[in-house]
């Protein structure tokens, strides 16, 4: 493919040899066939040129230093930026699939899937999670009474703007003190529901 | 298959036992065999499972499934205070009406190998947490729909193994020193903004709120951190010293909000995961049920109680 190829460019006009011109276009077909057949993405020429360039300076670094070289010590050689070099060290890795067995030991039924954490799902995975207790403080909030409910949002500005003990107690004829100790009662009725042990949904 | 067990002592503190199993079949005829030994010694039995699991066990009970109690354990798997507390009022409810009670509790396995830690820290938790409680939790693990890391731990946190027999599992750790080892170190939280501390509660309390609305979590939520935050201002004024400083924010998602108090504070990875006894402990155990993560630490600003949403 890449002999045709260079045999459709080719322009004499330039005195360069057939040879030379053609081996660069069979050197980038035979890149693309390697990348097309070990990678999931295929990757541009020039990507693959950056990596190229890369895998050089690790195998002079690893050379020289008898280690490989950091990202920072990669990037000082090569030019690009840490970002760059992530990317390209990312599409260096070798892909595995998600079914693909931890260890080789055939007992084991661990799979590489299994150790990947995914940002996005683990959020949902909370958010299930917060779901369920969600639930469940709102039952906390029924050992409330419907003045002691009322007092927590107005004080605390739930769904209201938050008012003073002193207004509250306004509103209710009676003193901020007893504004007071209403939302103790109340605070200490979630504490003893949070506290108290609960039976799951079991049936027996 | 029959299950070889010792005979459980109703005056004996708590036992917490594991099983791997290779087949759903030995799973049930084990743990059936085992919840039978129990209940006709008039001891009580619980099976913790997801529905499906409870389906296969009720069924293969028969008879005997009147008198076990079903745990779904899909409830309360949430993250391990709430689990602890879930099981805990089971086992209460069992014992109001048996001396002891024997439970077969399925692990259940979390999505990320952090899960696994923190569900590993768990099961060693679980060791101090019910050591009151005349109760033999046996942990099933299913051999072959685990991760070997996970089957790795089980030896770990539980003292005797079910094989052939009973066998020290000869791996059990020190469940304080497990935990410790298996709670990742607080990070710094540069962003959070700093309020100056006081020792007045209800001032913490308006403040806090003012913040956990300003950010929009929700009401309930609001009312949860509110009891979590009063009982760790409350212990920093009563145990610390007194609050030097307060910093809210949010990170990952998530209100968090830490107390600094002028306190030694403590270095214990079971702070809030024991049960209260005598209400001891209380305070921090209920913190732990309402918020979604607590964290204690020594940094440059003080002793620092750090509770997430």
């Amino acid at each position: 493919m890449g002999l045709l190829r260079a045999a459709q460019r080719y322009d004499p006009r330039f005195d360069t040899p057939f040879w030379a011109y053609a081996s660069w276009w069979v050197r980038q077909a035979m890149q693309k066939l390697v990348a097309e057949v070990t990678r999931p993405v295929v990757l541009s020429d020039r990507a693959l040129r950056s990596l190229a360039v890369v895998r050089a300076a690790r195998h002079d670094h690893l050379r020289d230093h008898g280690r490989d070289p950091s990202r920072n010590e990669l990037a000082a050689v090569t030019g690009f930026t840490v970002a760059q070099l992530d990317t390209l060290l990312a599409i260096e890795l070798a892909p595995r699939g998600l079914e693909e067995a931890l260890s080789a030991d055939d007992a084991t039924t661990a799979t590489f899937g299994q150790t990947i954490a995914d940002p996005r799902a683990d959020y949902e995975y909370d958010r299930v999670l917060d779901g369920i207790e969600m639930q469940e403080v709102r039952d906390l909030a029924r050992a409330l009474d419907g003045r002691e409910r009322s007092v927590l949002s107005r004080h605390y500005g739930l769904g209201q703007s938050p008012q003073t003990l002193h207004e509250i107690g306004d509103s209710l004829g009676v003193s901020a003190e007893r504004v007071r100790q209403i939302e103790a009662e109340a605070l200490k009725k979630l504490r003893d529901a949070a506290a108290q042990p609960r039976i799951p949904g079991a049936s027996t | 298959m029959s299950v070889l067990t010792k005979p459980t002592d109703p005056d004996h503190a708590f036992r917490h036992d594991a099983f791997v199993h290779e087949s759903q079949d030995e799973y049930v005829a084990r743990s059936v065999a085992f919840l039978r030994e129990g209940l006709a010694a008039g001891e009580g039995a619980i099976v913790g499972n997801t529905r499906d699991g409870l389906a296969v066990m009720r069924e293969a009970l028969g008879p005997d499934a009147d008198r076990v109690e079903f745990c779904d354990v899909g409830s309360f798997y949430t993250r391990p205070a709430r689990t602890l507390a879930g099981y805990h009022g089971t086992f209460l409810g069992q014992l109001q009406t048996s001396r002891s009670v024997r439970a077969v509790a399925e692990y259940q396995l979390g999505p990320t190998p952090a899960d696994w830690e923190e569900w590993a820290a768990y099961e060693a938790m679980t060791n101090v947490s019910y050591s009151h409680l005349p109760v033999w939790v046996v942990c099933t693990y299913d051999a072959n729909g685990l991760p070997d890391p996970v089957l790795e731990s089980v030896g770990q946190t539980h003292a005797e193994m079910l094989t052939d027999g009973w066998h020290e599992s000869g791996r059990f750790q020190e469940p304080r020193e497990l935990v410790r080892n298996l709670t990742p170190e607080p990070r710094p939280l540069p962003d959070l903004r700093a309020y100056p501390g006081g020792d007045d509660l209800d001032v913490f309390r308006v403040l806090l709120a003012s913040e956990l609305v300003a950010q929009g979590v929700p009401d309930a939520k609001v009312l949860d951190m509110l009891v979590a935050g009063t009982e760790i201002a409350a212990n920093a004024v009563r145990h610390g010293g007194g609050i030097t400083e307060v910093r809210l924010g949010r990170v990952d998602g998530r209100f968090v909000c830490e107390v600094v108090d002028r306190g030694q504070g403590f270095d214990d990875p079971l702070a809030g995961y024991v049960v209260p006894r005598d209400e001891i402990g209380t305070g921090l155990w209920v913190a732990r049920q309402l918020a979604w993560r607590l964290e204690f630490f020594h940094s440059p600003r003080g002793f620092t109680a750090r509770i997430w949403s």
